[in-house]
Parts: structure tokens; C-alpha cells; sequence
């Protein structure tokens, strides 16, 4: 038996940042590529995503402050940084002492190549390129049930079942990045269908709606993930979020595991 | 630097209307998630200087997370939200009071093994449709529960539900199905020692809906219920004030160093203001790890306040949530941990 703290998850996939960053090393032809792990890598781990885009051939980090630029040298990384602006963490001295580079300053950097958020897959700005998505948010199902025609779900009722119906609740609410306005509007893959969210999201729990459809206990709800499993931006455009945001939010506050 | 100031004595306040509020019943102060991003343990030690006896932390990993904090027997603590393969018997043992909803819940606890009897709290469902029996299945979860009891694993403590705010009318036939399910159990032979039904804004407004304890989340946090109702206007002030300072960037000009990569959602864009050194500002754009402000450039060094209690003219929660369509607790819960918290009163 194992305790399981907060069950939801974002797995990330270090691979898949690699293999972007070469994709995107390739690209930008001769300028020099810069991987941005800013806002802790979108939220995938500004330690893993900085090692595995100099695999794939980054050359330059970006950070937005020196603080952020100083966890990267204390995890042995010796690529050079460019910070963003100087905040918590110290100004141009402190810059200095880490062999960082402050934005603005006199230094010649040479060409930069700077893709921004492509390095994980996500934006819009280079859709020919093949790019890979190096997070999937999954959700186990911890309570199953069924209601009959007319019964409300989730606060306010805002969900009231057409028929007879089966539900199950995931372990993943609001307070794990999952937005509010995904009740009644958003779907996760269950069970091999998309199967969309009955009434509103909870600060901890969210139900789906089955049909006549039944899962089992621990069964795995997916909100996006790999291959042919849905995309970030197909999750985030309904919501009127950009997938760059909905990823990083659900990376600083879920438990994240390696593919 | 950007920093999520605490103030404890805020929050100590808030129990203590809250406390007065539903007296005679008793209050368990809910610090699931992170204290509602508040900071777990600073705000459980908070507590339990003020005489609650009772913490709500949804999981049991949190649950033995106060424990090992130092959180002992004479404050009850109470999980409810159960993995497939729970470890029941740490939960047992630490002194968890566990609320429970199914039967295959009362199987894995009584094989747990645990050294001590389990405390439970049986769960009904009167319409909300997250966890809980069933009517239907509720006397079964009852007879099992009882069985466990009288072989030693387990002591029947308490029924609970959970209510749904759709309206009046639902709630009083929520509590309605709640008093009809103690019935059946008490006609099984379950005697209760503690009823539990309300959270914050039923347990504020309804004298019959708090029986013996009301579980206060948000309230406590002085995050009121939205709907025009101001936290003041209940006797509650804000707990969580969150600033920053503008730094220099590239080409000199002042950055608002905060953005969504920090929890702050995009649709503050151009609908939320902050107050910079003393004025207030419309947010331009939230960026990834900061935002830009209307009105023109901004000193570097200026303290920026995103929200607080208003006092020095700073937007509430509650002003946050009307203005970005959603509810103060969505707001703070999003706030990553890297953020320092800072506590006051402590």
C-alpha cells in the first residue's frame, strides 16, 4: 500500500523537450539557440527542460531573474543565461558573480534564437515544424455513481442529468490549475471517450459525465497528453486561455512525474 | 520581491466570528489545499492557538503532514477523499478521522491492520453527487460500518453530508434527506456522536444547518461568497495580501515582475487594477512572468499592491473575482508555492 498525496499529475515527457530543441537548433540555422525555462520551464521543471534542451542542442538559457538563474547553477548547470531583468536574487553584480547575463546590457551575445514556448511544444508561431508536447495532466476516478433523470450535480446544480446516468469524480479541481470555467463546458478522455464535465468544478473534485457507460475505481481521466490523446490547445482554446498558460499553471501546482 | 503577506491575526479574527456565528455549534477551520494557498502549517498552528478542535484537509497525505508538524491528539483531524489504494492504516494510526463513503472504503480499512480502532464519519450524499452513499445504498454502508465496530476496527463517530447552495429551497430538502438518513442509521443501531452538514456560507446563514460542527473554508480566509456580499459585511477581513515591486528590465523601462506563470490569470488583462505606489493602475497585459500597466511608465522600486484588504486602496478578492468571472478561492488557490508567504501575527 502507498499513500497517494494529490493523485492528479502532470507527466512530463524530457524527451520530447530534447528532440524540440533540436528540432529548433536545426531551424534557426546558424543563430545560437535559446532555451527560455522561465516561470520554472512553463511549469515543466526549469532544471529538467534546461538539460534536456542542451541535449537537443540549446545553447543559451533564459530565466527571468537572477534568482531563477542561480537555482540553475546550483543544480551544476554551466550553460550561459540570459536573465530578463534584475529582481529577488540581485542585480548586475550578483549577475555577475553567476555568470549571467542581465538583458540590455553592453555584452555582445552574438545571434540569438529565441522560440520561446515551442521548446515544449506549445504557441503558435512555428506550426510546420513538428513539434512535440512534453506534458500530459491526468486525473484518477475516486468515486463512481449513478443518478436518475432530473438529479443535480456539483454546487448550484448547475448540471441536471437528461436521464438516467453514470458519473464518476476525479480527483482534480481548481485548486490544481483546473479553470472554474471548464463545469459544464470542458471534456476528458475516460475509458476511451471524451466525456464532458457534469456541473461545476470543486476546489478538489470534478465529476464526468458517463452516459451508460461504467469505469472502475482509479481509472485514468485524461485532460491532454501525447500522441493521439487530445492537445493543450485543444483543452485551452475553450476555456479562452492560450495552452501555454493552461500548461504552466497546471505544472506549478500539480505533482509532476517523468515519462 | 513578490511576496503573499499572511496576516494570522486576520484569520484569528475571522474564527472568532465565524466561532460566535455558529455557536453552539463547534467549527472545523478547513486548510485543504494548502491552507487555501494560506500555507498549511502556519495557518494550523493558527488554529489551534485559537481553541478550534478540529482541522478538514480532504486527503490524508495532508492530514499526517500535520501530524508530523506537530498537530496532536487533542485537535481532531478529518480527510474525506480517498485513492483507490489508500495506506489507512498510517491514517489509523496518526489519530485521522476518516470520512467514509463506501463500503470497499470500510473493507480496506478493516483490513488495514491499524493498531488502534478507526474513527469514522459516514457519509451520505443528499444531492450534491460527489462522494457519499447513495439513500440507496446507505443502509449497507451503515450495517458494515457497525459490523467493524463491534469487532474492534472501527468506532462510529459521526454522519456528514455535503449541500449543493442551489437555493433555499434545495438545501432545506437536503437537510431534509440528511435527517432522514440519520434516522435509518439510528434504527440500525448507530448512535452518532457528532452531525455534520454546513460549510461556510449555509453554516453562516442557517441556524439549521450547523448541527453539531460547521466546516469553514473560505470564510475563514475572509473570502466572501460573492453575489455582492463583501467579507466586511459579515464581520470577516481578508487574510492574504499579495505585492510585488517593479524592477528594471531590458531597455530600462519598469517591469511588474508577476504573471500567469505565478497564478495570476490572463483575464485580469484590462479588467483589474493594482495600486502602484499609492495610485491605481488598470492592468495592460498579464504575461508569462510579469504584466504591463495602462496610464503609461511606472518607477522602478515601486511597491505594487495586487490585492488585499483595501485599506490603502488595493482591490479586494472579491473585486478580483467579479471582475474576472470567477470566485476569490479560484484566485488564491491558483498562487504558486514559489511565491514567499510572509506571516504576520505569528
Amino acid at each position: 500500500m502507498s499513500t497517494e498525496p494529490r493523485p492528479c499529475e502532470a507527466r512530463i515527457d524530457c524527451a520530447a523537450i530534447r528532440e524540440n530543441a533540436r528540432i529548433l537548433a536545426q531551424a534557426g540555422d546558424s543563430a545560437a539557440l535559446l532555451a527560455d525555462v522561465s516561470a520554472d520551464g512553463y511549469g515543466h521543471g526549469a532544471v529538467r527542460s534546461a538539460r534536456a534542451a542542451i541535449e537537443g542542442g540549446a545553447v543559451w538559457l533564459g530565466v527571468s531573474d537572477v534568482a531563477d538563474a542561480a537555482s540553475l547553477r546550483a543544480a551544476g548547470i554551466r550553460a550561459p543565461i540570459l536573465a530578463s531583468f534584475s529582481a529577488a536574487g540581485g542585480g548586475p553584480e550578483a549577475a555577475a558573480t553567476l555568470g549571467v547575463v542581465l538583458r540590455g546590457s553592453s555584452e555582445e551575445l552574438g545571434s540569438l534564437w529565441e522560440p520561446g514556448p515551442a521548446l515544449y511544444g506549445l504557441g503558435t508561431g512555428y506550426p510546420g515544424l513538428g513539434l512535440l508536447p512534453a506534458m500530459r495532466v491526468s486525473a484518477p476516478v475516486m468515486g463512481i455513481k449513478t443518478i436518475e433523470r432530473g438529479e443535480g450535480v456539483s454546487y448550484g446544480y448547475t448540471f441536471r442529468a437528461a436521464e438516467r446516468t453514470n458519473l464518476a469524480m476525479v480527483a482534480m479541481g481548481y485548486a490544481d490549475g483546473l479553470d472554474r470555467r471548464a463545469g459544464n463546458t470542458a471534456s476528458m478522455t475516460l475509458a476511451g471517450k471524451r466525456r464532458k464535465i457534469a456541473g461545476r468544478v470543486a476546489m478538489n473534485a470534478t465529476v464526468l459525465d458517463l452516459g451508460r457507460d461504467t469505469v472502475r475505481l482509479g481509472d485514468e481521466a485524461v485532460l491532454f497528453g501525447f500522441g493521439d490523446e487530445p492537445s493543450a490547445r485543444d483543452w485551452a482554446e475553450p476555456l479562452g486561455i492560450t495552452d501555454v498558460e493552461a500548461v504552466t499553471v497546471f505544472g506549478r501546482l500539480l505533482a509532476r512525474s517523468c515519462r | 520581491m513578490t511576496e503573499l503577506i499572511v496576516d494570522l491575526r486576520a484569520y484569528r479574527n475571522n474564527l472568532s466570528v465565524l466561532s460566535e456565528a455558529v455557536r453552539p455549534a463547534a467549527l472545523m477551520a478547513v486548510v485543504k489545499a494548502n491552507a487555501y494557498g494560506h500555507g498549511l502549517v502556519s495557518i494550523a498552528h493558527a488554529v489551534i492557538e485559537h481553541v478550534v478542535r478540529w482541522l478538514g484537509t480532504v486527503d490524508i497525505a495532508t492530514a499526517l503532514e500535520l501530524r508530523g508538524a506537530g498537530i496532536g491528539g487533542e485537535t481532531s483531524v478529518f480527510a474525506w477523499q480517498f485513492g483507490p489504494r489508500e495506506d489507512y492504516r498510517r491514517a489509523i494510526d496518526a489519530g485521522v478521522d476518516l470520512g467514509v463513503s463506501t463500503v470497499g472504503q470500510l473493507e480496506q480499512i478493516a483490513d488495514a491492520g491499524a493498531e488502534t480502532p478507526a474513527r469514522l464519519h459516514l457519509k451520505i450524499d443528499t444531492g450534491l453527487h460527489r462522494n457519499g452513499a447513495l439513500a440507496s445504498e446507505w443502509p449497507q454502508l451503515v450495517r458494515r460500518a457497525l459490523e467493524l465496530e463491534r469487532a474492534g476496527d472501527a468506532v462510529v463517530h459521526a454522519a456528514w453530508t455535503h449541500i449543493a447552495e442551489a437555493s433555499d429551497e434545495e438545501d432545506s430538502a437536503a437537510i431534509a434527506r440528511f435527517h432522514d438518513a440519520v434516522a435509518v442509521a439510528e434504527s440500525l443501531g448507530a448512535r452518532f456522536a457528532l452531525l455534520h452538514l454546513a460549510a461556510s456560507a449555509a453554516g453562516f446563514a442557517r441556524a439549521d444547518s450547523r448541527f453539531d460542527l460547521v466546516r469553514m473554508g473560505a470564510f475563514g480566509y475572509g473570502i466572501s461568497p460573492g453575489g455582492g456580499v463583501t467579507p466586511q459585511q459579515l464581520g470577516l477581513v481578508p487574510v492574504m495580501t499579495l505585492s510585488t515591486e517593479t524592477v528594471a528590465g531590458a531597455d530600462g523601462e519598469a517591469i511588474v515582475p508577476i504573471g500567469y506563470g505565478d497564478g495570476i490569470s490572463s483575464l485580469a488583462s484590462g479588467t483589474v487594477d493594482v495600486v502602484v505606489g499609492g495610485t491605481p493602475r488598470r492592468i495592460g497585459e498579464v504575461g508569462l512572468d510579469r504584466m504591463t500597466l495602462q496610464g503609461g511608465p511606472v518607477p522602478i522600486g515601486e511597491e505594487v499592491i495586487l490585492f488585499g484588504t483595501g485599506a490603502r486602496g488595493e482591490w479586494t478578492l472579491q473585486q478580483w473575482a467579479d471582475s474576472t468571472g470567477t470566485i476569490g478561492e479560484e484566485i488564491v488557490n491558483r498562487l504558486g508555492r514559489h511565491i514567499p508567504r510572509r506571516y504576520l501575527g505569528e
